[in-house]
């Protein structure tokens, strides 16, 4: 991690301990640019035939994070919640990439999914769920952050909690009706398309 | 929209998913009243929570999942075509066996060689890309050279009509997936598969070649025992990067643990892979071999990663006490991060299992899924009037001493004496603590002479394998003990491995004494009930022998819990420094006594709020014995006092595996999960303990207790009032007049309270638990007044202020986080409550 780029991530990360909420969204794509030079450097490298794996992907970043002593394991949420985020970022950058490389329209894309072949559910149109997620965040903010940590994260219920700092119950209770808002948003942007 | 709107939508979609499915409709259409925009918006959502089972449960990057049954399912679900019968090349398509991330399995025939090979077919989109292919086959062909009885040999990779497969050995039999068992598998059962494993890793690594994949679902194991490892190099060929880590095996919706749990941390990385990555997943399966556990879990890929890169797995020994230390040190050698920590050829950990006593081959290992090397030991009935106590005694040093063969698996004895008295018979009691071999017999008493009779039955199929007679004086009562024990292992021998002639240990040479205390503990198995005639009899036995430390731990024990909750007779500042001053003496008679450093641990945790030094004594007391189970129990609530959940949670379950009947270690689960706020896992353990024991007023308590957790008040008032009739004891009645309050009862509630005030009158009342009945009143001011009274007098209640589900309401008043501080204040060291402090 460059030193700059390092110290103004530990800055961001120290201001969200403290309580500033804020500090997350600018945290955000400064670790995505530290992910996209991380892809990059691991492209030159010969991977045994493999694309670098989302496994491997967080597991450096988290490595990266906990080298400089920000992470230890009481606030681990803040790694989850990281990390939670970047996957959506990646996998729905990825997708709609390869929506624009399938429509032809001559947007090259300039991404990690280069480097990054992850591998996402072929049955999840992730486009419109992100879109549908963006709807969501504006009726109720915090469902839509139960859905990242749930659905993009990969965290269970409990792990939620921790992360948004409300009860297991509270993040069943936003996790179904989420869920419910949801499928209704993609079924209807469905419906409009055809 | 506006957020009261949104809100009001929220409840009455919540509330009409929580009535009956037939009564949905006519609650939305109540709730809604008539507001019919309303009522659209909330249906439409109803109408889209039947579906939302689906993809979204599983996590985005979630290429391919498990279903629950253990059954691969391909993320599209796509329906597989049916190939059975289709000749490929000479290959006849027999039957389907397995989906893996691989794509299709089958069993086929072979038509030029008649013989049955197994054929994979591989998914086009693998091998479509020439250069991948060309890599695959390179890799085949390596594979293909290995010859070795402990791999699937590659017959043949070939392509039909478009369709690319390899034709492999046919192995029937079951993976070690299926083989292993909650608690493990048996010493010499995983080390006759580990050597195998090894073997064949060891052949392979020197001809260049590493596994990769090394996981239990890799690994064949036939019918009669022999290792078979599959998918030699190609596995992580052929499954899609990113998804290959998250085959889940044990999967629930929406958690997924995959064999990212297997991977080396460099691995996780996507580091170039030596051997060494496949030494540290052959550590990993090992583990999960003795130990029926994984030793990196945790509830999702994230944090399994978090564990993979940063903390050590608990030694093996702690999860299954009967891994021996040497396997612990191979298994966590395996498991060290650095890769330069660990073995750094399969040679050298091939040759550290054999030095420890490992053998080989197919002959000693044994694929059978019953633990025929576990024994239940029944507590010896008397014939005689006075022989009860005597033949319980017995059948506890016997315990001890077959405990002493790490191959056998022996059931505690509560445990088998719970069954006992449910006038089973004997194979249903085996097949109940699922054990092999029980032990059974009696004692005859008559005067100072003793007729002991012991048989050992085979619980499969009721047979006796042997069985023998004792004549003996009653000072021989040791003598008998050593020769019976010796019998026995001599008659189990052929199916043990490094089988070690026990040593029974006891404490005094007073034979007396020894039958004084083994009463003791007998009656404070049974507590609080039968805490004061324990109490007698370990003063007697300290009286015959006073250098006899045993009964000193048993005497600290004793008050230990009279004055905590347990008991609740004696004012902390009576019990507890008599407890710690009796744990002390003992531990001055005999320092390396597990029992000693449990009890002095205890009363630290509980009276002096020395959460460090407590934790010490308990780890230390763990080391000493590792099967002691109290020392688990207990420290599991100093876990829950300092936040540490999950640990709290597994020494719960090794206290439980350790005595599965004993309604006390099933009691500590439920209290685990209450503290945890895990109330509906409390109630589903507390029905189980209910049926095995409905007397035990304890139970239906704490069932109470997790009813006021889920805010279920009417039950849990319902359910508190049987356990307190059946009790009457005071912290029972405390519990009562709280639910009762929270009720809604107010007359009720105050009676109880006026009726535990009286009592206080004549014996102690704790003021914490008076504290919380004002506190459901709503009178505060009376509840904090007893909760300094509480603190003042150092009530064991209060290392759990934290955690305590029935204060909740009192969160974020001052006095509260006054009180919780000067609380953490107190715990000194560096464990604090401030990490613990709920979550609601």
């Amino acid at each position: 991690m460059d030193d700059a780029l390092g110290h103004e991530i530990t800055q961001l990360l120290q201001a969200w301990r403290r309580g500033d909420e804020g500090a997350l969204d600018k945290l955000t794509p400064q670790v995505y640019r530290e992910l996209h030079l991380l892809a990059r450097r691991c492209m030159g490298r010969e991977r045994d035939g493999h694309t670098l794996q989302t496994t491997a992907l967080i597991n450096e970043l988290y490595l990266r994070l906990s080298d400089l002593k920000l992470i230890d394991w009481q606030n681990r949420a803040h790694f989850f919640a990281l990390c939670a985020r970047q996957m959506r970022r990646i996998l729905t950058d990825q997708a709609r990439a390869r929506r624009s490389h399938k429509r032809g329209d001559g947007v090259q894309a300039v991404l990690l999914d280069e480097a990054l072949v992850v591998s996402p559910q072929p049955s999840a149109d992730l486009v419109a769920m992100d879109d549908a997620l963006n709807e969501l965040a504006k009726v109720d903010e915090r469902k839509c952050q139960v859905v990242v940590m749930r659905f993009f994260g990969g965290l269970s219920v409990e792990e939620t909690a921790e992360v948004l700092k409300v009860s297991p119950d509270t993040v069943a209770r936003d996790w179904r009706l989420a869920k419910a808002w949801l499928m209704r948003e993609l079924s209807e942007q469905k419906s409009d398309e055809t | 929209m506006k957020p009261e709107r949104w809100s009001k939508i929220e409840s009455i979609f919540h509330k009409a998913l929580e009535a009956d499915e037939s009564r949905r409709s006519s609650v939305v259409e109540e709730s809604c009243a008539g507001d019919a925009e309303l009522r659209r918006e909330v249906e439409s959502l109803l109408a889209h929570h039947s579906d939302s089972a689906s993809f979204i449960e599983r996590p985005a990057f979630a290429g391919q999942v498990t279903t629950s049954s253990g059954g691969p399912v391909t993320a599209a679900d796509a329906p597989r075509p049916d190939l059975k019968g289709v000749a490929f090349g000479h290959y006849r398509i027999l039957e389907e066996i397995g989906v893996g991330g691989m794509g299709q399995v089958f069993r086929a025939l072979d038509t030029r060689l008649h013989r049955t090979v197994a054929i994979k077919v591989l998914p086009s989109a693998h091998v479509s890309d020439p250069d991948r292919k060309r890599r695959f086959l390179q890799e085949a062909r390596a594979a293909s050279k290995l010859n070795h009885p402990n791999i699937v040999t590659l017959h043949d990779m070939a392509s039909d009509g478009g369709v690319d497969y390899l034709v492999m050995e046919y192995v029937a039999g079951k993976t070690l997936k299926e083989l292993i068992r909650p608690q493990g598998l048996s010493i010499s059962e995983a080390g006759g598969y580990a050597i195998q494993l090894a073997g064949a890793l060891a052949v392979a690594h020197a001809a260049g070649l590493i596994h990769r994949d090394i996981k239990p679902a890799n690994i064949m194991v036939t019918n009669d025992g022999q290792v078979k490892v599959l998918d030699f190099g190609l596995a992580k060929r052929l499954t899609p990067a990113g998804a290959d880590s998250l085959d889940a095996g044990q999967s629930l919706p929406g958690m997924l643990v995959g064999t990212v749990s297997y991977m080396s941390p460099e691995q996780t990385r996507g580091e170039p892979l030596d051997a060494r990555s496949d030494i540290f997943a052959f550590g990993s399966v090992l583990y999960e071999a003795v130990t029926g556990q994984l030793p990196f879990k945790a509830p999702s890929l994230l944090s399994t990663m978090h564990e993979i890169a940063l903390h050590d797995p608990p030694p093996p020994s702690r999860v299954q006490p009967r891994v021996p230390l040497w396997l612990e040190q191979i298994i966590l050698r395996c498991l060290r991060k650095p890769v330069a920590e660990r073995y750094q050829s399969m040679a050298d950990l091939l040759e550290a299992l054999r030095s420890g006593g490992v053998g080989a081959g197919p002959e000693t290992a044994r694929a059978s899924t019953s633990p025929a090397y576990s024994i239940a030991v029944l507590p010896f009935a008397s014939v005689s009037g006075d022989g009860e106590q005597f033949g319980d005694g017995l059948a506890e040093e016997l315990i001890h001493a077959l405990s002493l063969n790490e191959d056998l698996q022996v059931i505690a004895r509560t445990s088998a004496a719970a069954l006992r008295g449910h006038g089973l018979d004997i194979r249903e009691i085996g097949r109940r603590l699922n054990v092999g071999v029980i032990l059974d017999g009696s004692v005859r008493r008559a005067g100072n002479r003793l007729r002991i009779t012991v048989q050992l039955i085979d619980v499969n199929d009721g047979h006796h394998l042997w069985s023998e007679r004792y004549d003996r004086e009653m000072t021989d009562v040791f003598e008998v003990q050593d020769e019976i024990t010796a019998a026995i292992i001599e008659k189990l021998r052929p199916q043990l491995l490094g089988a070690r002639s026990p040593s029974a240990a006891r404490h005094s040479e007073d034979p007396e004494a020894y039958a004084l205390y083994l009463k003791g503990r007998h009656h404070w198995g049974r507590r609080p009930a039968g805490t004061m005639e324990a109490i007698a009899y370990f003063e007697q036995a300290a009286k015959r022998d006073p250098t006899y430390a045993l009964a000193y731990t048993g005497l600290a024990d004793a008050y230990n819990t009279l004055a905590s909750w347990e008991g609740g007779v004696l004012p902390p500042g009576e019990g507890f420094p008599k407890g710690m001053a009796y744990a002390e003496q003992a531990l001055r008679l005999k320092p390396e006594l597990a029992e000693g450093h449990a009890a002095l641990a205890y009363a630290l945790l509980h009276y002096r709020w020395e959460i460090p030094e407590a934790e010490r004594l308990f780890s230390e007391a763990i080391r000493l014995n590792p099967r002691y189970g109290p020392a688990h129990h207990w420290y599991s609530h100093l876990l829950v006092a300092t936040g540490r959940l999950e640990e709290s949670l597994s020494e719960s379950k090794i206290y439980l595996n350790l005595d599965p009947a004993d309604p006390m270690s099933q009691l500590h689960l439920m209290w685990h999960h209450v503290m945890a706020h895990n109330f509906d896992q409390a109630l589903s353990e507390s029905g189980r303990a209910l049926a095995n024991d409905p007397g035990f007023s304890w139970n239906r308590i704490f069932q109470g207790w997790a009813h006021l957790g889920t805010g279920a008040a009417g039950e849990a008032e319902a359910v508190i009032r049987k356990g307190a009739e059946l009790s009457g004891v005071s912290v029972h009645l405390s519990f009562l007049g709280h639910a009762q309050a929270v009720n809604g009862n107010r007359a009720d509630a105050l009676r109880t309270l006026e009726r535990l005030t009286a009592q206080s009158a004549e014996r102690y009342v704790s003021p914490y638990e008076l504290g919380l009945i004002y506190e459901a009143l709503g009178d505060h001011g009376q509840a904090f007044a007893l909760l300094e009274q509480a603190f003042a007098e150092r009530s064991p209640w209060l290392v759990y202020l934290a955690r305590e589900p029935r204060l909740r309401h009192l969160h974020g008043d001052p006095r509260f986080d006054a009180l919780l501080a000067r609380m953490t204040r107190d715990f000194g060291g560096p464990v604090s409550l401030a990490g613990s402090s709920a979550r609601r």
